[in-house]
């Protein structure tokens, strides 16, 4: 089976998008990072390389859920969302023109360093 | 309520803070030009608590980096949700630290607030209040030179987080037993378990129990 397959259906999903196929390669390689999830503006899965349904499905939730609250707050856009946990995984999620990058990083990673990073790559998108 | 949220307020980099509980606003330092805005958005952050739960998950604390601020939201279990609008950088483990310290007095301020109707009752006979700490403390020996100046050192290690310390190290003393001189060992020992520094702990142990003893000569009022 050819390996690079489902990344050559990603990178035909998101094209037209500001989020491309090489930005998801170099997110799974960020140190701490253990699952990713691209939705569209419309909640929609991309891409995702979490396995809990649930969490993809709360995080598709949460990426609706933003334009709301910026929109209430009048404070700006928002730029990104960290939920952490007590014991278990943490969960970011980093937003840029519609589209939602959530990541799922393990408990005991480097919060800083993972959104340094991500900025730094969505920076370049 | 509103005492211990300009409590929080007055951590650095915090700019206002509110407090939702069961789907109202109960206290908040919001200007009124925030106000509707911030409260508006209270329920929808509440909302998204509330989705994790459903998904068995047990986050409890959402950073949201918003225009050139910073919107937190802490779950307290059992109380309600505190927000505060911060700037870009802030401390966060102090913050944390020093909204987790105020969630047992949330509680016990909305123990109160739930027991005012009862209170106003007629039928409630005038049964002396149970005494407060300072009240407790403040008979027999004059304690307060003695916390004020414990509670001053603390200053020096945990800056404005300190107050919430002390002052929940002196609800648990309460609690323990009568306050009084001799049992301010038992206090120390609350103080120092919040250290992590060995050196800041030894520090500071000294520091107290020299102002302990200072505080035996001192004749009472």
């Amino acid at each position: 089976m050819d390996s690079d397959a489902p990344m050559q259906k990603v990178a035909d999903a998101v094209e037209a998008d500001p989020l491309n196929t090489g930005l998801l390669k170099d997110v799974s390689t960020v140190l701490g990072v253990s699952g990713m999830t691209l939705t569209n503006p419309m909640g929609e899965l991309l891409h995702s390389t979490i396995e809990d349904e649930h969490l993809n499905e709360f995080i598709a939730f949460l990426s609706g859920t933003l334009p709301t609250l910026e929109e209430v707050l009048g404070l700006g856009a928002i730029h990104h969302v960290l939920l952490k946990s007590p014991q278990n995984s943490n969960l970011s999620l980093f937003s840029r023109q519609g589209q939602s990058l959530g990541i799922v990083s393990r408990p005991k990673a480097s919060l800083h360093g993972i959104a340094q990073q991500m900025e730094s790559l969505l920076a370049g998108v | 309520m509103d005492d211990i949220l300009v409590s929080i307020k007055a951590l650095r980099g915090v700019q206002d803070v509110c407090f939702y509980h069961d789907n109202q606003v109960l206290g908040s330092t919001f200007p009124p030009v925030q106000r509707v805005a911030i409260h508006a958005a209270a329920p929808m952050l509440e909302q998204v608590f509330a989705a994790l739960q459903t998904i068995q998950q047990d986050h409890e604390e959402m950073y949201i980096a918003i225009g050139d601020q910073q919107l937190i939201a802490y779950q307290i279990k059992d109380c309600g949700t505190v927000l505060l609008l911060t700037e870009k950088r802030v401390n966060i483990p102090l913050v944390h630290m020093g909204v987790k310290s105020a969630g047992n007095k949330l509680k016990a301020a909305l123990a109160i607030r739930a027991a005012m109707p009862i209170q106003a009752a007629p039928t409630v006979t005038a049964t002396p209040p149970a005494p407060t700490v300072a009240e407790k403390v403040s008979a027999g020996i004059d304690l307060k030179p003695i916390l004020d100046q414990l509670q001053a050192l603390l200053l020096d290690y945990f800056g404005p987080a300190a107050g919430f310390i002390f002052n929940d190290a002196l609800d648990e003393w309460q609690r323990q037993g009568t306050p009084q001189y001799q049992n301010l060992g038992q206090l120390l020992t609350l103080l120092l378990a919040e250290f992590d520094s060995a050196q800041e702990k030894h520090s500071f142990q000294r520091s107290a129990e020299a102002a302990i003893s200072a505080g035996k000569l001192t004749p009472t009022h």
